[in-house]
């Protein structure tokens, strides 16, 4: 073979296996946040797009960030995400953002965790330092430079990735939005968000289930009043105009949960900028619902365990009487030992019985409080609050199978941050006296559900695995205690209201968190039946003796008639 | 076997009521003061400092010493003395037992950190030991002169290594050994007292070959 055909030949392998080696290198982009926009110490949507493999691949997303500097110490957090991939092989998930200064480091790892392709995103050109309102669909000419304009298409499926929205302006869009996306949205809302919807003659494209139980209005209608399209309909209960424009209402108002939602009821186009500028002075910024006060006090209000003074003390004088009288009172050594062995044995005995599980102190306090809200949307934040009591390094594992976020000290030189999330596992170590906070959003139900057999009486369905300790019912903003729900079925008449700012649910603590809960929440519309479950256990995890203590705060609309 | 002659008497009891009260006086300072989280450091003395384990580690160091000395007026001598002495160290273990079932509870999940630190305390009460009987010649005029170099080697024992090599030090050893730190720290814990037990137990063979040989 001369040389032009060993050439020839080499070309003719390297065009032929090109292919495969192009095929064989993934890479992948990636966008954080609203338009790149997000607030550090938040929970902020990540988009990624991958090119280069097959719909068949499963894998892992390893985004990896760097907190704090050489001042404040300096932190690590990983966390590996199982890909889900979406349609046009793209992966939406909600990250916690802590820092800004160094980029976000994404990562494409094989099932093996072998690194096949990696992206940074420069997180330093849109940061904001609070949240901000965001709006979608043909709304920019009527807004100032403090509004991210997004695209629809990039709104979150996960409630959870809202958190640095003040609020959310919804103008025509010609795409509508998901209903994936409107429940998340109506999620948010329910847990505090607010959005500022423009209808008119673009309803019926934004019209969804979702969006209709969100509406100041039931039984929306477009009609046309002097030459503009206008939504009406039946003003819901505690739904109020917040502006005018003649005999118009021109924006109405209505607080749904946590949150708000104010209706325009024309569309953007029909609607002044003046009127723009009186809408945006009736909005109020989002303000999530948290318990997070409540659970640090329930936290450090938690009592240690450990033995007490006087045993120890007793134990010292009886040892030293014990022996004392043994040495003296008998004749030989052979007896001087046996005495002195059998005090010792009984010591021990003693000891260990009084040592008992209630006396043995626990390296991590643990508190972990779930507050589930129960509606057509619904969600669920769990309070994780960790405490670390012992000298060494406490190891333990928190289940999450939701987007979460740990509050940071200031500073960071004390404390080793760094969390590894992984099979749904977020594993993290404590220093003594360290104190760790996590909160996680996500959707779900819990086994509770409320309805109403007849006037005056509520039927309560407990599938939980334990009695709910104590409830109440709220009926248009009365309260009716009810006391222990117990599991299955139950039927509770509903006698002697109380107002909901005299309700109480017995303990101390359960109060103080429905009373937060009531400040936050309007539950001045409808049937609700508010409970509380608490349990304690020491459990060891990752080897770590943990007090567990499990509260349970549940939410449930009803009392429809059966 | 003559009361005199015995693992635990009276003369001796001292010895044994020192370190048991100074060991209790040690766990009462090591639970911690506070009753609810809120408070978990605010009101502790030396939080977070295993303070029993100091005691403990300090006091059976002082019992060897006095053991020791012990061992040496009563011209206690041949194959038993390290038996003795040996033999004095284990009893004060079982008696600070209980002790240890009360610490248990403030240190879950540490038996095997426990059972190092027994076994490393003993060494070091052993080594105590026989260095005492080695510094005090019963036949010294100048007891005062064995009592100052006893004690001066002692602190330099448990003292001097905090400056440079800590490890070398019972006081930090047994921290080091209740974090539970690795093989090599353990190694070397470990390696310092019973080398050092080992120089000894060769010079008080010699020795006491010599005042036989006399």
């Amino acid at each position: 073979m001369n040389t032009r055909s060993q050439v020839g030949t080499l070309l003719a392998v390297f065009l032929a296996l090109s292919p495969l080696a192009v095929a064989a290198a993934p890479r992948l982009t990636a966008s954080v946040g609203f338009g790149g926009h997000f607030v550090p110490e938040t929970l902020t949507p990540l988009r990624v797009h991958i090119f280069g493999i097959g719909n068949a691949f499963s894998g892992f997303l390893l985004v990896t960030q760097s907190v704090g500097n050489p001042w404040r110490g300096e932190a690590q957090s990983r966390m590996m995400i199982p890909l889900q991939l979406l349609g046009a092989m793209e992966q939406e998930s909600v990250i916690p953002i802590y820092d800004f200064i160094d980029p976000l480091r994404i990562s494409l790892l094989s099932e093996e965790q072998d690194v096949l392709a990696e992206t940074t995103v420069d997180l330093r050109a849109h940061r904001k330092q609070a949240p901000f309102p965001v709006a979608v669909g043909d709304l920019s000419s009527h807004l100032d430079d403090s509004f991210v304009i997004a695209d629809s298409t990039t709104l979150p499926v996960n409630w959870a990735g809202y958190e640095a929205v003040s609020s959310l302006w919804i103008g025509a869009l010609d795409e509508g939005i998901s209903q994936p996306q409107w429940k998340a949205i109506g999620q948010w809302v329910l847990a505090g968000g607010t959005i500022v919807l423009f209808s008119g003659a673009g309803f019926y494209r934004l019209d969804s289930p979702f969006l209709r139980a969100l509406l100041p209005l039931a039984e929306p209608t477009v009609t046309v009043v002097d030459g503009v399209s206008v939504l009406g309909g039946e003003m819901r209960h505690g739904a109020a105009n917040v502006i005018d424009r003649g005999a118009l209402p021109l924006a109405i108002s209505h607080r749904y949960g946590a949150g708000a939602v104010l209706l325009c009821t024309v569309g953007p186009a029909d609607v002044a900028r003046n009127e723009v500028s009186q809408i945006a002075a009736a909005v109020a910024p989002a303000d999530l619902l948290s318990l997070a006060s409540q659970v640090e006090e329930l936290q450090e209000a938690t009592v240690l365990q450990r033995p007490g003074f006087p045993m120890v003390g007793l134990l010292v004088v009886v040892s030293l009487s014990g022996f004392t009288l043994v040495v003296y009172r008998t004749r030989t050594t052979k007896q001087t030992l046996v005495g002195l062995l059998i005090i010792s044995g009984a010591l021990c005995v003693l000891s260990g019985l009084y040592t008992n599980q209630t006396k043995t102190a626990a390296l991590i306090y643990d508190t972990k409080t779930k507050l589930s809200i129960q509606n057509y949307f619904g969600f669920v934040i769990n309070y994780t609050d960790l405490f670390g009591t012992d000298t060494g390094t406490n190891r333990t594992t928190v289940s999450t199978d939701a987007a979460f976020i740990q509050t940071l000290p200031r500073n960071l030189l004390e404390h080793d941050l760094t969390i590894a999330v992984q099979d749904g596992e977020a594993r993290l170590s404590l220093d003594r006296g360290e104190h760790r906070s996590l909160r996680a959003f996500s959707s779900g139900a819990l086994p509770v559900a409320l309805s109403a057999p007849e006037t005056g009486k509520v039927r309560v369905v407990n599938g939980l695995k334990g009695p709910l300790a104590t409830a109440i019912v709220i009926r248009d903003g009365a309260a009716f205690p009810i006391g222990e729900v117990p599991v299955g079925e139950k039927v509770f008449p509903l006698r002697q209201a109380v107002s909901l700012r005299d309700a109480v649910l017995g303990q101390e603590h359960h109060d103080a968190l429905f009373r937060s809960l009531c400040a936050q929440f309007f539950f001045g519309s409808g049937t609700w039946l508010v409970g509380v479950r608490e349990q304690a256990s020491v459990q060891h995890i990752d080897g770590t003796r943990t007090k567990v203590r499990d509260l349970l705060v549940v939410a449930v609309a009803g009392g429809d008639r059966d | 076997m003559t009361r005199r002659c015995g693992l635990v008497d009276r003369e001796s009891w001292q010895q044994f009521f020192t370190l048991l009260l100074f060991c209790g006086i040690g766990l009462l300072l090591t639970i911690p003061t506070a009753r609810v989280i809120r408070d978990f450091d605010r009101i502790s003395f030396l939080p977070g400092v295993p303070i029993f384990f100091h005691a403990y580690a300090l006091f059976v160091g002082i019992f060897g010493l006095n053991a020791g000395a012990t061992s040496a007026a009563r011209k206690e001598g041949g194959r038993a003395l390290v038996g003795l002495l040996a033999g004095r160290v284990l009893v004060a273990q079982a008696l600070l037992l209980p002790y240890f079932v009360f610490a248990r509870a403030l240190y879950p999940s540490k038996d095997a950190a426990f059972a190092l630190i027994i076994l490393y305390v003993s060494v070091v009460g052993l080594l105590c030991a026989i260095a005492a009987r080695l510094i005090e010649n019963p036949g010294r005029r100048n007891a005062g002169h064995g009592f100052l170099v006893k004690y001066g080697l002692f602190a330099v024992y448990y003292v001097i290594p905090l400056l440079g090599a800590p490890i070398a030090s019972p006081l930090v050893a047994v921290t080091r050994l209740l974090d539970g730190e690795s093989a090599a720290c353990l190694i070397v814990a470990f390696a310092i007292p019973l080398s050092l037990l080992a120089g000894c137990w060769l010079f008080l063979c010699r020795r006491l070959g010599g005042e036989r040989g006399v």
